[in-house]
């Protein structure tokens, strides 16, 4: 198990520099570099000049990439070109938000989407199932930033109940009512994107394991319903969806960019947009680097989790 | 599986933020340009004086309508802060920051009159060559350091600095010795490019150059109030451009020039002489400044403002409806609704904005005058204020803006007719081929009009002038570039047939670098003598009533001439929540220009929801 761990996370350092070449590689060929953004029309070939040379962007950019990559490993993420404080600072105050907001609805959206699978699959074309199922796909089906519109204009310009900007009201002492009532809609609406596909998934994946002749053998010898439903069904048609659990988290951060620039919320979305906008590439790439290395972290436990609920399988 | 993302698409890099509602448009690069950005001419009915007679509709007790201290005005802008300095700052957002936080030399009213800020008054010298302001005495920094002429010299040398990374240094070019200065600047470049300088030697030697500049004495303080600027030549925006400007503090940035500057920590938690001082915040969530206590004039009357950032406009006109906030800008779709809301201020203000398709005049087809008065006559400039702006702007004939002391309402004006239009074209040869389209001598009427990517008024304006002009038969088809390639690539460049782009004009006239002949701005190649003399002119005459009318003049020069295709000026939308209270007044300066003087009555201070309505 842990010679297994340590391959695993061995083999994810040449991963996650291949990715970071990527990356580095295509904010600097996107058209337009810092300091024509921060120019505009007062771009002369001498201001342009001066502001690369200051920001060492007038080195080849093979050195640039070598240079960002030793500072990364000493743990320095550089000073942002976009307003000169340290990116690990701006870092340090949007990763808690969105960690927040994606953890929340990765667990709703799992637990409503588990419920809602096996109530689904348990009677399968009853009126029920329909009715949850077209819920699924109306879920699927709308784009979230228009769920996020809709929840605000119901929820707090016809009804008054929420509030609609950031994580708490500015200007008095923190409460996590306050706090709760800011991240409702927010986390509903990123729940609300995920929870539908998985519901879809579970529901297919049970209904597989229900007909399996285990099941009808754990039934023959008598067992309890709740025990054959939860222990032998639900247990082997989990097994499929560890995979999708690794691969939910990009996702789940794409959704969270639209999110947090609907409600305002200042998470790593909202950074990683303002930040490719103007052509911060210190701030772009130590996003990237964060979120590949979740991505990459997350497919890991995935892996791992096959253990858990596949007891065949075993870590060498 | 993320969603396509149609808020934040090419269209909102920076630059194009910098002018509300407008969302296609570049800025003069000069700090008065800045100011245009940010604002609006309408006055909330009946609330002329800071005590108000607006009345509260919550408020039945005595504190409604005489100004009292006490709560916090919850203010909203859409773009993340960044470099909170007088002298870095290149976004409207920051830009509003920094009007909270620092004061200029001098100030401007609504209707653009210079007022006193940190110079009580100001003169020229016989010649008119040297400007000397006289500082305030009892001026102090957030910080409680006294405010002196030092520090204005400090914010001269910072700017002309080697290694400033801002773009105010075209406000300087006039001072005595800087042109000799950039010159031998540009030459070290050049080396430094060529290697055969390293750069340690560019930067000894252009420091040198810096430091040899400054012994000029081109900027002088005789005595801590006093600060004389000697020019090389007579030069009218000069009050505007660099009298319009705010000192930064010498004993915060002096270790902190040039590429050290945009690393200060003071970027984000500025130290600056407004009447409001820093207090806490980030740049993307909110930002809050509280009363500054030893403020020289008369102190604010609100304990605080909170800004909050929301990048949706839509979520900001949410967040006012539903009293979460007290400020949000409106869009021209949405003004109905915010004009019935009891509890809102909804005001409108033309800007110093206009959008237009300039000619490449270099292009044989467009060299032809007459084709570009066809073309005008062929354009139907109502309607796209009608159907772009729903009746929120207002259709231009020349440079400038109908809210300048400058603007010449009685220019000729080329109206929509297109019968007109084709006569002209039919007596100057044009004739249609066998598929409708207009040939002379073979060659067949067709051209590309360039503009950015993006969804806003350029782009349906694009559309419009692409099919009136099919109407009459010309081949017209369009390109679309990224904003950054459109500017560098295809605008300075001068590599288009025509381009449809706006300008976002100064609080001063001054158009020299747009239409004198090889300036930088003069993309279209526009190029007559007479043009270049009245812009020189109007550089080198200080009195304002003559300058107008030599501008005047260059108006009607060229709604003639037609250089541009003029297209409309669009109206920036407010709304407030009617609990701010005090002299409320949208115009171009902005809304917030005198926001020191606004307060909120005591019932309610608590927020923005105690507002009845």
């Amino acid at each position: 198990m842990q010679s297994y761990l340590a391959k695993r996370v061995i083999g994810a350092v040449p991963l996650l520099v291949f990715i970071s070449i990527i990356s580095f590689a295509i904010i600097h060929l996107a058209p337009g570099g810092p300091a024509e953004i921060y120019l505009g029309t007062a771009a002369t070939p001498q201001a342009v000049a001066q502001i690369n040379h200051s920001l060492g962007l007038d080195q080849p950019i093979y050195i640039q990439y070598l240079k960002w990559l030793f500072a990364i490993i000493r743990g320095n993420f550089g000073t942002s070109f976009a307003n000169g404080v340290p990116v690990i600072q701006d870092i340090a105050q949007a990763l808690p938000v969105t960690l927040y907001l994606v953890g929340s609805a990765f667990i709703l959206g799992w637990l409503l989407g588990i419920a809602v699978g096996v109530i689904e699959a348990l009677k399968p074309f009853s009126t029920l199932d329909y009715l949850l199922t077209a819920v699924s796909f109306v879920l699927i089906s709308i784009p979230g930033f228009y769920l996020g519109l809709l929840f605000i204009l119901f929820f707090t310009v016809y009804l008054g109940w929420l509030p609609s900007l950031g994580m708490v009201t500015q200007g008095v002492p923190f409460s996590f009512l306050d706090l709760a009532r800011h991240m409702v809609m927010p986390v509903v609406t990123l729940t609300a994107l995920e929870f539908g596909f998985r519901a879809r998934f579970v529901r297919a994946s049970m209904l597989q394991a229900l007909n399996e002749d285990f099941i009808r053998t754990a039934r023959a010898k008598g067992l309890s319903g709740g025990i054959v439903v939860y222990k032998h069904a639900l247990r082997n048609a989990l097994l499929p969806l560890v995979t999708l659990f690794g691969l939910a988290l990009p996702g789940l951060f794409g959704g969270a960019v639209l999110i947090e620039n609907i409600f305002s919320l200042p998470g790593l979305g909202r950074l990683a947009v303002s930040s490719v906008l103007a052509r911060d590439y210190p701030t772009v790439m130590a996003i990237n680097t964060i979120a590949a290395t979740l991505v990459v972290l997350g497919n890991l436990v995935a892996d791992l989790m096959y253990g858990w609920v596949d007891p065949r399988i075993r870590y060498r | 599986m993320a969603e396509p993302a149609p808020f934040f698409g090419p269209e909102m890099t920076r630059r194009e933020l910098l002018v509300k509602n407008l969302p296609k448009i570049l800025t003069l690069p000069m700090g008065a340009a800045l100011l245009a950005a940010c604002g609006q001419v309408a006055t909330k009915a009946g609330n002329a004086t800071a005590v108000s007679t607006t009345a509260s509709a919550a408020g039945t007790t005595a504190a409604a309508g005489t100004a009292v201290t006490g709560g916090d005005a919850i203010w909203s802008t859409y773009g993340s802060l960044s470099f909170i300095n007088p002298i870095l700052v290149s976004d409207t957002s920051t830009g509003l920051l920094v009007s909270f936080l620092f004061d200029p030399l001098v100030n401007f009213d609504t209707k653009y009159n210079p007022i006193p800020g940190l110079a009580s008054s100001w003169e020229t010298s016989s010649d008119s060559k040297s400007w000397t302001f006289h500082l305030r005495n009892d001026v102090t920094w957030h910080d409680g350091t006294p405010f002196t002429s030092k520090d204005v010299a400090f914010t001269v040398q910072a700017i002309l600095n080697p290694g400033y990374t801002g773009q105010r240094v075209s406000n300087y070019t006039q001072l005595v010795g800087v042109q000799q200065y950039l010159a031998e600047l540009t030459k070290l470049q050049g080396e430094l490019k060529a290697k055969t300088l390293s750069s340690a030697e560019f930067n000894t030697q252009s420091t040198a150059a810096w430091q040899s500049w400054i012994k000029q004495g081109a900027v002088e303080t005789p005595d801590p109030q006093t600060v004389t600027f000697h020019l090389t030549s007579v030069f009218a925006p000069f009050l505007t451009n660099v009298g319009g400007s705010s000192p930064i503090p010498e004993h915060i940035f002096k270790n902190a020039l040039g590429a050290a500057m945009p690393k200060s920590q003071y970027n984000s938690q500025p130290v600056g002489t407004g009447p409001f001082k820093f207090l806490s915040g980030n740049t993307t969530d909110h930002m809050t400044v509280g009363r500054y206590a030893g403020y020289y004039s008369n102190k604010a009357w609100l304990n605080q403002i909170i800004t909050r950032i929301i990048p949706q406009v839509t979520t900001a006109e949410a967040a006012l409806q539903s009293k979460q906030i007290d400020y949000s800008q409106i869009q021209p779709p949405d003004a109905a609704r915010f004009k019935t809301l009891p509890y809102i201020d909804f005001m409108t203000s033309p800007t110093f904005a206009y959008e237009y398709m300039g000619y490449n005049l270099q292009h044989p087809l467009f060299q032809d005058q007459n084709l570009r008065v066809a073309i005008c006559y062929a354009v139907p400039k109502d309607q796209m204020v009608k159907t772009l702006l729903l009746g929120y702007g207002q259709v231009v004939w020349s440079h400038g803006s109908p809210a300048r002391w400058d603007y010449n309402p009685n220019v000729t004006k080329y109206e929509y007719n297109v019968a007109k239009a084709k006569d002209m074209l039919a007596s100057d040869g044009w004739k249609p081929n066998s598929s409708g389209i207009l040939e002379k001598n073979g060659q067949p009427l067709k051209f590309t009009i360039a503009v950015s990517t993006g969804n806003g008024s350029p782009q349906k304006a694009t559309v419009i002038i692409q099919e009136s002009l099919k109407q009459i038969g010309m081949d017209v088809s369009v390109q679309q570039f990224d904003w950054s390639t459109f500017v560098n690539k295809v605008l300075l460049a001068k590599n288009f047939d025509a381009a449809v782009v706006g300008w976002s004009l100064g609080a001063d006239p001054d158009s020299y670098t747009i239409w004198h002949s090889g300036q930088a701005f003069n993309f279209v190649s526009y190029n007559n003598p007479e043009v270049d003399k009245l812009e020189e002119q109007g550089r080198t005459t200080l009195q304002q009533s003559a300058r107008a009318k030599i501008y005047q003049q260059i108006q009607e020069i060229l709604a003639q001439q037609q250089p541009y295709l003029f297209l409309y000026s669009s109206d920036s939308l407010d709304g407030v929540n009617k609990r701010i209270e005090g002299p409320m007044t949208d115009s171009p300066r902005g809304l917030t220009w005198n926001i020191d003087q606004w307060f909120i009555p005591k019932p309610m201070q608590g927020g923005p929801a105690l507002v009845s309505g």
